[in-house]
């Protein structure tokens, strides 16, 4: 669906983006994510044809873009972070406006079901100018729709909108995936990612760090695992039992429960059900704490930093 | 170090000034000497070296005399100044070429320009060969003739005051008449002089001075642009005879007159030609290289003559013909006695008339057309004017009007606050 | 190649429909309108005051001049607004939204281009109208001329929005665009304004230093002739006034080469610029 290869945009001395080898395939939803300044923009600009590549290649739909950008653009849809909407317009102008742009069939048929989905078709012919910053995303995202794309890119897509407008669009693009469409979302709010992509790349620095699916991306980062573990009693015993087992890297306790770090070799929870129970403790709850998406993304971030720091300091 | 720095500044003034001071220089070299005609009068200019290109009118005929003389630059009128003392008259024939064949040849012949004071257009006519000749020996004998009539005359005046003197001492019987002054010659013709004659149609031709041997003289070739006026027709002066004075002039075919109310205008006529300026500039200045910079594309009317008096004008009124008018003379009388006014009434003749028109009387509110025919019945062109006789009207209409498109404005403004208010 | 011409030809029709529709909810237009009105009111109105006065006009056409200065205000207004159109839609991002989708720099210049144009039409539209009326309260004949005069009037047009739009292309921002337009109409002006007096004063005794001036005036002269749009609006009056068809017809070949040259050098630039702030 989407491919870059060696993808480079260098602004005089900066290197927005470096040697970028994207792969985003039909029907999975893509997060890509990276701190401020990373090149995600960057990136986007250019797989819309709106900077031009320094070196390296774009290919969309099998074709590279250079061929045929019009054609292609056709097939995508776009909400970026910021809406720049014709103020003076009402949202059925607007919409109606791009259906046309589009060519697409039956646009009145269209707009209303997609304003109807983001509940905006009462406010259909109140002036765009009016709307609040949530209204104005939702309608983008309805602009993005329109035309049916098969490509969806999406920045910053919910970060306008309150936990409800969140919803509301996670659960779009949750339907929307469910319908085939492949997804390319960045985004700083990596929990939504975590509920909505399948694959994720980690851009910084212009360098594409890291790209895999989740448990992959956290595999990956995982050096330790933490259980915590709820006993009735957390005795001596217990503890010193803990302490011999060879896989257990740390152990801490507080009131009654115990927060055991080990290697990531395999899951030790028999073994740690085991040796509590002989050591005389009842154990009430035992659960290992999943690493999240952020964990992995500052894991990488800093650790790549650190790595790329001792690399410039040689 | 400043003494020096004076001294030396002063030579620098000094050798400065005695430059400025210097003669021009002087270049002998051809110079085309020409009188060119703007189709009613001749201009005298000429083409030295350094100007290569001339300007002709097409269909008139026009004068080159190619001499040899001195030429300077005089800087402060800007121009090219010859000699015309020192000319020498360059033999052989003139050769035309038109895209490099040669379209025609003229020799050289004798010509004068006689000048009329009697004519108000056409005020200078060429004369060539014999006629030339003739008209100028018929000025001199006339010339001749009023200084004899002159000698008689102060002898008879000398005669006339002495017995005045003594009339006045004894005022008896009838006083001595006092002789009339004879009249001077009415126009002057110039002593002949030898040049080549030349009328060309229009187009860009190559034109030299040949030789016997048919051999080109050097510096003589110049490129010569023969051009043809823009349109021609027939211009107006218009007097409304309630104010006579206020003349209005109608020279664009495309004119609309306007007049209001009950009104006699008077329409004279005169055969006009729209020029292109910087062309026609040049008739008259070509040895002012910067002489008609910035009107290239500048168009004037320029009157050409006298209407023929045999003209008529045709007043068509909504569509109808209403009547033909004859060119008649008319006069200004003044109203005796303490009240102001005049008439304006038909004159006996032309030598007692004031002006020469068309009376054309506007009697109603509507369309009128007027148009010349000639003898032959034939609309001339470019004689037809439009006369409208409207109403008087007051404007403040138009001023409404021209508010309205605020009403429009103070909606869109309203518009786009309730845009912001959503 | 067909289906290119299609698409670009689509997208430039909707953007220039588009702008249309927003010019004419514009708050400005309707006043320079009025100010256009009002310009031609007073001249036609000295018109009738001169004919009460005097109890003849000789005038060649009494409402064609008066057309040709709303021709000039609506030019002018239309223009800056050209210069502005880019610089704007950028400068609000609109732009980027409309380049995430089928559009070209060609169809976008080319829509914003007949979005001015159209806007012209409409407001010659309601002129046209401001002027029967005008003939039918002064008397004052409607000719040929004065039909003549509003076809031309649109080719002439599009030069001077052309020339907005180019404006618009090679500035970044929006006050950039504002005063090297006004610059270059002044400098224009100045230029014309000056030749047209020396070729009213007599120059058969130029000082030397009038003579330099001429020279360089005249050079200059040349090329604002040949840069300047009102220079073609002139020429096109110029036309009408000579009542001469082939410069009639001269003045509209030379006024849709002059547009057409610009919207290539705005393509070009808007190329080198890009979409994005």
């Amino acid at each position: 669906m989407l491919r870059t290869e060696g993808l480079t945009k260098k602004y005089d001395q900066l290197k927005a983006v470096v040697d970028l080898n994207l792969h985003v395939h039909k029907g999975e939803t893509y997060g890509f994510l990276g701190p401020n300044g990373a090149g995600k923009t960057t990136t986007i600009m250019m797989l819309l044809g709106l900077e031009k590549p320094t070196e390296g290649k774009i290919w969309l739909f099998g074709q590279e873009l250079s061929t045929d950008p019009m054609a292609i653009k056709k097939r995508i849809g776009v909400v970026l972070e910021h809406q720049y909407l014709y103020d003076e317009m009402t949202a059925w102008e607007y919409l109606n406006f791009f259906a046309q742009l589009y060519e697409v069939e039956n646009p009145a048929k269209r707009i209303s079901e997609l304003l109807e989905r983001v509940h905006l078709y009462d406010r259909k012919d109140d002036f765009v100018g009016g709307y609040s910053r949530g209204m104005r995303q939702k309608l983008s995202i309805v602009r993005a729709l329109l035309h049916d794309p098969e490509l969806l890119i999406l920045d910053e897509p919910v970060s306008a909108l309150d936990p409800y407008g969140i919803k509301e669009v996670r659960d779009l693009i949750l339907e929307e995936q469910a319908r085939g469409r492949t997804f390319f979302i960045s985004s700083h709010i990596l929990s939504e990612i975590e509920k909505t992509c399948s694959r994720v790349g980690i851009i910084h620095k212009g360098v594409l760090l890291a790209e895999d699916d989740m448990e992959g991306l956290k595999a990956k980062v995982r050096e330790e695992q933490e259980f915590t573990v709820e006993l009735e009693e957390v005795t001596n015993s217990v503890t010193e039992h803990l302490n011999q087992l060879p896989f257990v890297n740390s152990l801490d306790f507080e009131n009654n429960k115990l927060y055991i770090n080990t290697d990531t070799q395999e899951d030790y929870r028999p073994q740690i059900s085991r040796a509590i129970a002989a050591a005389g403790g009842t154990i009430l709850s035992m659960q290992a704490k999943e690493l999240s998406l952020e964990d992995a993304f500052v894991t990488i971030t800093e650790k790549n930093l650190s790595l790329l720091t001792k690399e410039a300091n040689k | 170090m400043k003494r020096s720095l004076s001294f030396l500044l002063g030579l620098l003034f000094l050798a400065n000034s005695l430059a400025l001071a210097a003669p021009p220089k002087r270049v002998k070299q051809p110079v085309w000497n020409l009188s060119l005609s703007d189709g009613i009068s001749f201009s005298s200019t000429m083409a030295p070296k350094a100007i290569k290109q001339v300007y002709m009118l097409a269909d008139t005929t026009n004068v080159i005399e190619i001499a040899e003389t001195e030429v300077y630059w005089w800087d402060i009128t800007r121009e090219y100044m010859a000699d015309r003392e020192k000319k020498e008259i360059l033999k052989g024939k003139l050769e035309v070429l038109k895209n490099g064949k040669v379209f025609k040849t003229f020799e050289r012949t004798s010509f004068s320009f006689e000048s009329s004071y009697a004519r108000i257009y056409e005020t200078q006519k060429l004369l060539t060969g014999e006629e030339a000749r003739e008209a100028h020996k018929r000025y001199k004998e006339r010339v001749d003739k009023y200084w004899q009539d002159y000698m008689e005359y102060s002898k008879k005046q000398a005669e006339y005051e002495k017995a005045m003197e003594e009339y006045m001492k004894n005022p008896k019987g009838e006083a001595p008449k006092a002789p009339k002054p004879p009249q001077g010659p009415n126009f002057y013709v110039t002593e002949p002089s030898e040049g080549f004659i030349v009328s060309l149609p229009r187009g860009n031709y190559q034109v030299r001075l040949v030789d016997s041997r048919g051999k080109v003289v050097p510096d003589t070739e110049k490129n010569v642009e023969v051009w043809e006026p823009l349109r021609q027709g027939i211009g107006y002066v218009a007097r409304p005879e309630s104010r006579w004075t206020m003349q209005r002039q109608s020279t664009d075919p495309g004119e609309s007159l306007y007049a209001q109310g009950k009104e006699t205008v008077y329409f004279s006529a005169f055969v006009q030609s729209q020029f292109n300026e910087f062309k026609y500039t040049k008739l008259s200045k070509l040895s002012q290289p910067d002489s008609g910079k910035g009107s290239q594309y500048v168009y004037k009317w320029r009157p050409m003559g006298a209407v023929p008096e045999d003209y008529k004008m045709e007043i068509i009124f909504n569509g109808k013909l209403l009547k033909t008018v004859p060119l008649e003379h008319f006069t200004v009388e003044q109203i005796p006695g303490p009240n102001l006014g005049y008439n304006i009434v038909k004159a006996k003749d032309a030598e007692e008339a004031t002006f020469t028109a068309y009376e054309v009387p506007v009697e109603k509110q509507g369309t009128y057309i007027l148009r010349l025919r000639d003898n032959y019945g034939n609309i001339v062109p470019g004689s037809t004017r439009v006369l409208q006789s409207i109403p008087k009207v007051n404007p403040w209409p138009v001023y409404v009007m021209a508010l309205l498109p605020v009403f429009w404005g103070v909606y869109t403004i309203r518009m786009r606050r309730k845009i912001k208010q959503v | 190649m067909k289906a290119h011409l299609h698409q670009r030809w689509h997208v430039a029709k909707l953007i220039s429909l588009r702008g249309l529709r927003s010019g004419l909810r514009g708050a400005v237009l309707p006043f320079a309108l009025t100010f256009a009105f009002l310009f031609a009111a007073v001249l036609i109105a000295g018109n009738v005051g001169q004919l009460g006065q005097e109890g003849l006009l000789a005038i060649p056409r009494p409402l064609t001049y008066p057309f040709f200065s709303v021709v000039y205000i609506l030019s002018f207004y239309l223009a800056l607004a050209g210069a502005l159109a880019i610089v704007r839609d950028r400068d609000r991002g609109t732009m980027e939204t409309l380049f995430y989708g089928p559009v070209d720099e060609v169809s976008y210049i080319f829509g914003r281009f007949f979005e001015h144009l159209l806007l012209f039409i409409a407001m010659l539209v309601l002129t046209i109208i401001f002027f029967l009326l005008a003939s039918l309260i002064t008397r004052f004949a409607i000719t040929v001329q004065f039909w003549q005069a509003c076809l031309l009037s649109v080719f002439l047009a599009a030069g001077v929005i052309a020339f907005g739009i180019f404006i618009s292309s090679i500035t970044k921002r929006t006050i950039n665009a504002v005063v090297l337009f006004l610059v270059l109409m002044l400098l224009f002006m100045g230029i014309q304004i000056t030749q047209q007096s020396l070729a009213n004063i007599d120059l058969s005794n130029p000082s030397a230093g009038l003579a330099l001036a001429v020279k360089v005036i005249t050079f200059l002269g040349k090329v604002v002739s040949w840069v300047s749009p009102f220079s073609y609006l002139s020429g096109g009056l110029r036309a009408v006034d000579l009542a001469s068809t082939g410069q009639y017809v001269l003045s509209l070949v030379k006024a849709t080469v002059y547009a057409l040259v610009l919207q290539g050098a705005s393509i070009y630039f808007f190329q080198r610029r890009g979409v994005r702030k």
